[in-house]
């Protein structure tokens, strides 16, 4: 017997399914920074006082709310997830919400426009590759972009800063801005800052997204809908965007979700040879001095991207593949 | 499409255009005649609450804030805040009396109310001042005088002070929580700058100069901190020129990036002995075979001090003495021999302990017949330290002892450090480090003490007696008595070996003259650089 699903039905099996995912991995995040050794509050006060601080030690614990039950301490990070009070700080002294938001949009500003110039420019290229394969064109579009695909993230970057910052003078040697500047000057000194990351950041995803895009394109080459649309005589850069690429896009819509979902957190090296203020920055600094309240916010704020790029990657697949739906 | 990637490309060459300008000017100040020093570092900083932020309190103590007195390049305790200070004969009742004419940078006169307000406020508010409500039983004041009653004499006290800034009673005796306090004014102090700005996104402080202070205008009129994420992209500024020179609270400069300084040829480098101890291994004094002092001296004798000041340090330093901290410190003891390289001599120890190799694979047995394999602890982020970690590791592998090396971040190296897990720890003892307690990194090994990256692994008696002694003594012939004893005793006892004593290096852009090195606040930036330095003609 044939069962046939109702498409609402399987959407909520899979809405629901993603909650049952997002709630096991925002309790994970939770309880991994608790794992790890070391106390957070010797990070807050310092060695020195922490042994010598006495009960002024638990005065602090207590006021920070480290001293509850694990369990009451859960459950009220689980009540922050769901109406916004994050908590505060230890690392920044300021409210988990306000140190994260500071850095979150600095990281958007910087990954979003990467991500999808690497999608794009990924796409076009690994399509052109994948059509003149075996040739010149092929071989020097896969090679270079093999050649940045198998250089560290990190490298390319601290590459980029010697080259054009250093050397040539051309662009800041970090951070995001200059500093005392505001209107179009401000926003102008901001694309000037970025240039050099996003540029390294793209070109790092646009190798990968290449080789993706190439290897689906040459594996739909002999289908019979590509023969039959060249067999009409239709040519064959339309061929190519309008049937095969449309066909292959479904493995870069899986990347593109993943980097998506790595949005916040891949960036690190790169943000630490630029000195950008982004999140990953913001993540390496909240580990080292165990900030709980601040690492699981800033974990959950991961993990909802991560599921969100993933539930629209479902989406676009159903847009893109009709037997999907 | 086509027409979007234009409309792309144009606004971003705009951008550039009209952005590129702002870096590469050189930063005005006021007037044309001002004189800007730039400053480059590598610390995290987040707020500008001398409280919450660590590193910002640090800088503060050399910009907005005074302390009561300082200590000077040569290591003497000098007025400052206090212009002269008094202490009785049993080293129970200190006297201070506050300058003249020091006033708050809002206006309102600094007096010894607020002296005395400070010292209760870091008792009672400050986790890290937790030492004053033990030695100070009361305060009192009296016109310009602040008169402190020790419960116990402290030989330390004056140290100590030289690292508490004097903050303003009208602002913070309304304050509760400063580690949350967020009032703008919280950045007002005595000192000899003003904060201007804070900048968290271009990572840039600015300070002007406080025409009012007390000692004078300083030499800089304005004063620009850059902050960088890494060092390649500071050394990069500082080749470039985007700014004059580096600053790192007790850090050393990393002697890899200067060669690449020289090759600029604009760069001047001031030195000084670094006054504490860049890299160090220290021994569980609890866990056999290392609690035997014949094998942590078969150590000793097994490590190419040389080799290690020449390869990871570049020749930047000497051969360590015995006595830990090198002479750069009040009271150096000479006659405390330098350690000694010699791989016979510690085989020959071993031999004698009965830790031999019997099956012939050139490690040593240990206690059950099996092969010695000593836990090595150390921080994977200072990769100085991790190199020599891995050297030291070398070289006490050709004499037969097997280890095996943990480099773990820092929260994780201090609970493994506090718990024991370890046989030989690596460690940093920073300037402050080997002056805390009874001095001369005494800190670091009376086990009473704890915290602060000590070891608190020596419990000798003699030691600890020594120790006390010196701490109740003040300044005089007995204290540098007992300050040659405590080396002597390390030499003896063992608890930790330096290895390698650094000649610091601190980089600087030519034409700037007359910078005085500051052993405590990193180098050549310091509250008396401020008076000395000049722009050269």
């Amino acid at each position: 017997m044939e069962i046939h699903s109702h498409p609402q039905a399987t959407m909520a099996v899979k809405t629901g399914r993603y909650m049952l995912v997002l709630l096991l991995i925002i309790t994970l995040n939770f309880l991994i920074p608790r794992l790890m050794p070391g106390d957070p509050l010797l990070n807050i006060i310092g060695e020195e006082a922490y042994y010598g601080a006495g009960g002024a030690l638990e005065t602090l614990r207590e006021g920070l709310g480290l001293n509850q039950p694990f369990v009451l301490q859960y459950f009220s990070y689980l009540g922050g997830v769901f109406t916004g009070d994050w908590g505060y700080s230890y690392l920044y002294m300021k409210p988990v919400l306000t140190a994260v938001m500071g850095h979150l949009g600095w990281s958007l500003v910087l990954v979003l426009p990467a991500v999808i110039l690497a999608a794009i420019a990924g796409a076009f290229t690994g399509s052109i590759a994948a059509w003149r394969r075996k040739t010149g064109t092929d071989t020097a579009l896969t090679g270079s972009l093999l050649l940045a695909y198998s250089m560290p993230h990190y490298w390319l970057a601290m590459l980029a800063l010697f080259v054009f910052a250093f050397m040539l003078g051309w662009f800041p040697l970090g951070r995001a801005v200059s500093g005392g500047l505001g209107g179009f000057a401000y926003f102008a000194d901001v694309l000037w800052h970025m240039v050099l990351p996003l540029s390294v950041l793209t070109l790092s995803k646009a190798a990968y997204d290449h080789l993706i895009v190439r290897s689906s394109v040459v594996s739909i080459y002999g289908e019979d809908y590509i023969l039959t649309a060249q067999s009409r005589g239709i040519s064959g850069m339309a061929v190519l965007f309008k049937h095969g690429l449309r066909n292959a896009l479904a493995p870069l819509v899986t990347v593109t979700a993943i980097q998506f979902g790595m949005l916040f957190s891949g960036a690190l090296m790169v943000e630490v040879v630029f000195s950008w203020p982004g999140m990953g920055t913001l993540i390496y600094q909240a580990i080292s001095a165990r900030d709980y309240p601040l690492l699981q916010y800033a974990f959950f704020i991961i993990t909802v991207c991560v599921l969100a790029a993933n539930f629209l990657a479902d989406l676009v697949y159903r847009w893109l593949d009709p037997r999907m739906r | 499409m086509k027409n979007i990637l234009l409309k792309l490309l144009f606004v971003i060459t705009v951008a550039v255009m009209m952005s590129s300008p702002f870096a590469s000017c050189s930063p005005a100040g006021n007037g044309e005649s001002d004189i800007v020093l730039r400053i480059g570092s590598t610390k995290p900083f987040k707020t500008t609450n001398k409280f919450a932020d660590y590193w910002y309190g640090v800088l503060s103590n050399i910009t907005t804030h005074d302390s009561l007195v300082k200590l000077d390049s040569e290591m003497n305790i000098v007025p400052w805040l206090a212009s002269e200070w008094e202490i009785s004969e049993d080293s129970r009742l200190f006297t201070f009396t506050i300058v003249e004419g020091a006033e708050w940078q809002d206006g309102e006169p600094l007096t010894a109310g607020d002296v005395a307000f400070s010292i209760e406020y870091y008792r009672d508010k400050d986790p890290q001042a937790g030492w004053m409500a033990e030695v100070i039983q009361s305060l009192s004041v009296e016109g310009n005088e602040v008169a402190l009653h020790l419960e116990k004499p402290y030989g330390n006290l004056m140290t100590e002070f030289m690292t508490y800034s004097i903050i303003p009673r009208h602002i913070w005796q309304n304050v509760d929580e400063p580690l949350k306090y967020e009032g703008e004014e919280r950045t007002i102090g005595s000192g000899p700058f003003r904060l201007v700005s804070w900048d968290e996104a271009a990572g840039k402080f600015i300070f002007e100069a406080n025409e009012d202070y007390f000692r004078g205008k300083p030499n800089v009129d304005r004063l620009e901190v850059n902050t960088y994420a890494n060092m390649d992209a500071l050394v990069m500024a500082l080749s470039r020129g985007d700014i004059d020179t580096w600053w790192d609270y007790s850090g050393e400069f990393p002697i890899t990036h200067i060669p690449a300084l020289k090759d600029a040829g604009v760069i001047d480098f001031a030195t000084a002995t670094f006054l504490g101890v860049p890299a160090a291994l220290g021994f569980n004094l609890e866990q056999q075979p290392v609690s035997e002092l014949a094998f942590r001296q078969a150590v000793s004798l097994a490590v190419n001090y040389r080799q290690i000041v020449d390869i990871i340090y570049a020749g930047y330093g000497i051969v360590p003495g015995g006595g830990f901290v090198p002479s750069t410190h009040p009271n150096y003891d000479e006659s405390v021999a330098e350690l000694e390289y010699d791989i016979e001599k510690a085989r020959h120890l071993l031999d004698e302990m009965g830790i031999v190799d019997t099956n012939g694979d050139s490690l040593r047995e240990g206690a059950g017949g099996r092969n010695l394999n000593l836990i090595m602890l150390t921080r994977a982020d200072m990769t100085s330290l991790l190199r020599v970690a891995e050297m030291v590791a070398a070289d006490l592998e050709a004499v037969g002892i097997g280890t095996t090396l943990k480099a773990v971040d820092s929260s994780t190296w201090v609970a493994a450090k506090d718990a024991m897990e370890y046989d030989l720890v690596f460690f940093r003892a920073t300037p402050w480090g080997t002056l805390m307690h009874a001095g001369h990194g005494s800190g670091y090994f009376d086990s009473r003490r704890t915290g602060a990256g000590v070891l608190h692994n020596l419990d000798e008696p003699d030691y600890l007696e020594s120790c006390d002694r010196r701490l109740e003594t003040a300044p005089g012939a007995e204290q540098a008595e007992l300050d040659r004893a405590l080396q002597q005793m390390h030499a003896e006892y063992l608890p930790a070996i330096a290895l390698v004593w650094l000649e610091s290096v601190y980089p600087y852009r030519e034409g700037w003259d007359n910078w005085v090195v500051d052993h405590i606040y990193g180098g050549v930036v310091n509250s008396f650089s401020w008076f000395e330095l000049t722009r050269a003609s």
